[in-house]
């Protein structure tokens, strides 16, 4: 008797832990897929936020994160100005420079112009708003000290179009790994919508433009082109050069703001040149 | 003994069933959370994209998961309903009550309605339906779009095109598809789609405030406005809004341009713009 009741004892024992095992086996599952599912949406949502573009035939693919593109001014006060430029009147913030790059910070569109025999900025193919209130708008600009010197020969050509020697002021152009950004004032700009100086730009680049992303849940666009410059000389020699050029479009309440970036491969040139780059647009921020 | 015994066994066989319950659950559970996080998946890969108008009056919807579908399920549709063009690869909605019936043309024949001379891509084709009769607008050197005067570039244009002002120019709300094989695409310096995007509104006076371009995808979408002021409708002071939406896609050997043209009037039916927006629902690419 009393080992019969030992038995039912045993038996209901075993029971109850194999109830537990199943328990914690459904607890466990239940979890384990709460876990892969939170991840694979965060995962998801990531990679709707993260572009990345590459230039064609290059290793380089630029990235942006789309998400944390606009920031509040709080936590623009909290950024580290050792680490960053917070431009709080103009409403965003950039990257300080590193180690072999200047910046410039009381730049306006027009002196692009100025400047333009020396080093084509793309920015400035906006030729239309020469002489119009464009002119006054602010331009920051990262700069690496090294440029690449070109000069323009018989035969060469710009995206397949032949250059007119005789028609330049000096065949001699210093093309840099640079970032600009122009600020905009809406109100100096009322025929645009941010969607029409994507545009604007990506038509002033026709022929080289390998990528625009827009994404639906993104107030940004993003696009990349390449500028071939082919039967040039470049640190002396005959060679085919290809510009690397990447803009995004923001905008904040008052202003648009256009980040170009420009990379000029070069031979003996530090990768660091590109990973600065990639950092600096990493961040720049719109404080909204 | 046999009294003694039945409960215990009924006891553990309940705690069995509790426990096959429990994993029941958790297994129905599990595949309910795989189930939403797949649903989640594919909602982000079809997504309805609804592009509204500056003034929000219109939104159009594009589900850009169905734009592109295989020769079979092309096949299988109803020809009644749909016009199905397996050498150009593309669906269309056939014309609905009230509408013009399709036609097709060439690039040069269309550009030639409104006096433009095709000067490249002359032989690509072109699909359109319109809906009644177009409202006849007259302008002039006065006129502006968005508020803004026209420029002079424009201007001149206009009188290159239709002669001295006032123009009057026909409006239709509409849908265009324009084709292009993509050799003679690049054959005019048209690489890719973005390209064909930059290419089909470098001439567009317009104000784009959408575009919709989804990284290593083949469509792209975007939604111009434009508001006519300083015109004349029937002799009267009037000013109108032409909202444009343009839809772009491609396969392996051309570029499709559906573009929407909707002019808003008054007295005109609702239907129009329902009609629209099926059209831009049912267009598909037969890849």
């Amino acid at each position: 008797m009393d080992k019969e009741k030992q038995e039912q004892k045993h038996s209901k024992q075993v029971a109850v832990i194999g109830l537990v095992g199943t328990i914690l086996t459904v607890c466990g599952g239940l979890v384990g897929a709460f876990i892969g599912g939170i991840t694979t949406v965060y995962r998801i949502q990531q990679e709707a936020q993260q572009l990345s573009i590459a230039a064609p035939q290059e290793e380089q693919a630029l990235t942006v994160d789309t998400r944390q593109v606009s920031i509040s001014v709080a936590q623009a006060a909290d950024l580290d100005s050792s680490d960053y430029l917070v431009v709080e009147g103009l409403g965003f913030v950039m990257a300080q420079p590193a180690v072999g790059w200047e910046l410039s910070s009381d730049m306006t569109y027009q002196d692009l112009f100025l400047e333009q025999n020396t080093n084509l900025s793309p920015l400035i193919l906006f030729s239309a708003q020469v002489e119009t209130a464009w002119d006054r708008q602010p331009v920051y600009r990262l700069r690496y000290s090294q440029p690449v010197t070109v000069e323009f020969i018989d035969g060469s050509t710009e995206n397949g179009i032949p250059v007119d020697v005789t028609q330049l002021e000096d065949p001699i152009l210093a093309f840099y790994s640079q970032m600009t950004i122009l600020v905009l004032e809406k109100i100096q700009a009322p025929d645009f919508t941010l969607v029409d100086l994507a545009l604007g730009w990506g038509h002033l680049h026709r022929g080289g433009v390998n990528s625009i992303v827009a994404n639906p849940d993104s107030q940004y666009v993003f696009e990349q082109v390449s500028w071939e410059l082919k039967n040039v000389l470049a640190e002396e020699r005959n060679t085919d050069l290809t510009l690397q050029r990447w803009a995004l479009f923001a905008e904040g309440n008052e202003f648009f703001y256009i980040v170009e970036v420009q990379y000029i491969p070069a031979t003996n040139q530090s990768v660091q040149v590109w990973d600065d780059l990639q950092s600096y647009l990493s961040a720049f921020r719109v404080i909204q | 003994m046999t009294k003694q015994k039945r409960p215990v066994a009924i006891q553990t066989a309940l705690i069995g069933l509790v426990g096959s319950v429990l994993t029941v659950c958790g297994g129905l559970c599990g595949a309910l959370v795989t189930s939403l996080v797949t649903i989640y998946q594919v909602e982000r890969e079809n997504e309805q994209v609804a592009v509204s108008s500056s003034g929000g009056g219109q939104t159009l919807s594009i589900n850009t998961g169905t734009i592109f579908l295989s020769r079979q399920e092309a096949a299988a549709l109803d020809p009644e309903t749909y016009y199905i063009d397996l050498e150009q690869a593309f669906v269309l909605h056939r014309p609905l009550p009230g509408w013009s019936p399709l036609e097709e043309l060439t690039l040069a024949e269309h550009l030639a309605e409104t006096n433009v001379t095709c000067v490249v891509a002359c032989d690509q084709s072109v699909y359109r339906i319109r809906y009644g009769q177009p409202i006849e607008i007259e302008s002039d050197r006065a006129t502006t779009i968005n508020g803004q005067p026209i420029s002079e570039d424009l201007l001149d244009l206009s009188e290159q095109l239709y002669g001295p002002p006032p123009w009057k120019v026909p409006y239709y709300s509409q849908m265009i598809l324009n084709i292009y094989d993509k050799d003679v695409a690049q054959a005019i310096g048209v690489n890719n789609l973005p390209e064909m995007l930059l290419m089909s509104t470098q001439y567009q006076a317009g104000d784009y405030h959408r575009m919709v371009a989804q990284e290593d995808s083949h469509f792209a979408i975007l939604q111009g406005s434009s508001v006519l002021g300083g015109i004349r409708i029937a002799g009267e002071p009037a000013s109108m809004t032409l909202d444009d939406w343009l839809l772009f896609a491609e396969r392996d050997e051309a570029y499709y341009i559906v573009e929407i043209i909707y002019t808003t009037q008054s007295g005109q039916s609702v239907q129009v713009w329902d009609d629209l927006q099926t059209y831009i629902n049912e267009f598909r690419v037969i890849e």
